[in-house]
């Protein structure tokens, strides 16, 4: 009979043992999500995920920027050659008005 | 539990302990699955601030770049618009020395004497000095006596008009003084250039660059 008792001691320390070792797993499982949660939240925090959409709208910006310098250069075209055109009319008319004729 | 035998007994044991190693397990893996979701759902939360911002500050930039770009463009106009307005300046002022080179040409003393005339009337005194260049200084000791007349007539009272011996640095016209220096008429071609293009700048460049 003591045998007995001695061996069912031994299957409980062995049980114990085993519970100790799952509990140790256990904790190992969770730090590991911890920093593995941590790597996810600080991929997140770093600036190069929308370098793509950057440098896209970078560009669509210079295009419209170009595009606007485009239109007042058509247009100090335009108003160069109109100028040049009446250019003699309004100097004949400055002259009267200096010369008070 | 009495009945149960030795072997029973340690199968037991080994059974409960192997429910809670489940039952331990089970909970380290939910709680780590619950840490991993809740890190993504944050990642996404600053994914999507990131993303908020980032387009806002893309947007302000755009906006700016537009806003500039159309700064450039008004003073690219402005500059044409200069050049030109300079450009009929430069000319007048070409074809008014030109013009004052045709000394005895009869248009030309007829504008001297108007300007002379003007630029007299306008200073209140009695007594007033003439200055002009060296070759008009000719002209006007000529035709002095039809000034002092023309003047009088138009105020009404006897003016006493002198020419200054001294020749000024001028295309042409004069400059009228009162005797005590206190009133002055500037009426010499470049004083009055200046103050056609002052006065009549929106005019001009309404000219320059219609149809």
């Amino acid at each position: 009979m003591s045998l007995d008792i001695v061996e069912l001691i031994e299957e409980e320390k062995r049980a114990e043992k085993t519970l100790e070792e799952a509990k140790k797993k256990a904790d190992e499982i969770q730090e590991n999500a911890r920093k593995r949660a941590m790597e996810i939240v600080e991929k997140a925090q770093k600036d190069t995920f929308f370098q793509d959409f950057i440098d896209k709208r970078i560009r669509e910006i210079d295009e419209r920027k170009k595009m606007v310098l485009k239109q007042f250069e058509d247009e100090c075209e335009k108003l160069a050659k109109k100028a040049e055109k009446n250019l003699s009319k309004v100097v004949d008319f400055a002259l009267e008005k200096v010369l008070g004729v | 539990m009495f009945s149960m035998s030795k072997e029973n007994l340690k199968l037991y044991i080994k059974s409960r302990a192997d429910e809670e190693v489940k039952k331990i397990i089970e909970e380290a893996e939910s709680t780590a699955k619950k840490i991993i979701e809740e890190a993504e759902s944050k990642a996404a939360r600053i994914k999507d601030e990131r993303l908020r911002r980032v387009k806002k500050e893309m947007d302000e930039k755009e906006k700016a770049g537009i806003s500039f770009a159309k700064m450039d463009g008004r003073k690219m106009v402005m500059e044409v618009k200069e050049e030109f307005s300079k450009k009929a300046f430069s000319e007048v002022e070409k074809r008014l020395k030109s013009f004052s080179s045709s000394k005895m040409d009869e248009r030309y003393q007829d504008i001297l004497m108007n300007l002379t005339i003007e630029a007299t009337s306008n200073i209140d005194s009695k007594e007033i000095k003439i200055s002009a260049n060296k070759s008009d200084l000719d002209v006007l000791k000529r035709n002095i006596q039809t000034i002092r007349s023309t003047v009088s007539k138009m105020r009404g009272s006897e003016a006493e008009i002198e020419i200054d011996n001294k020749a000024i640095d001028t295309i042409s016209g004069v400059i009228a003084r009162s005797k005590d220096g206190k009133q002055i008429y500037n009426n010499t071609f470049e004083a009055r250039l200046s103050r056609t293009f002052e006065e009549l700048k929106g005019k001009f460049l309404t000219m320059l660059f219609e149809e």
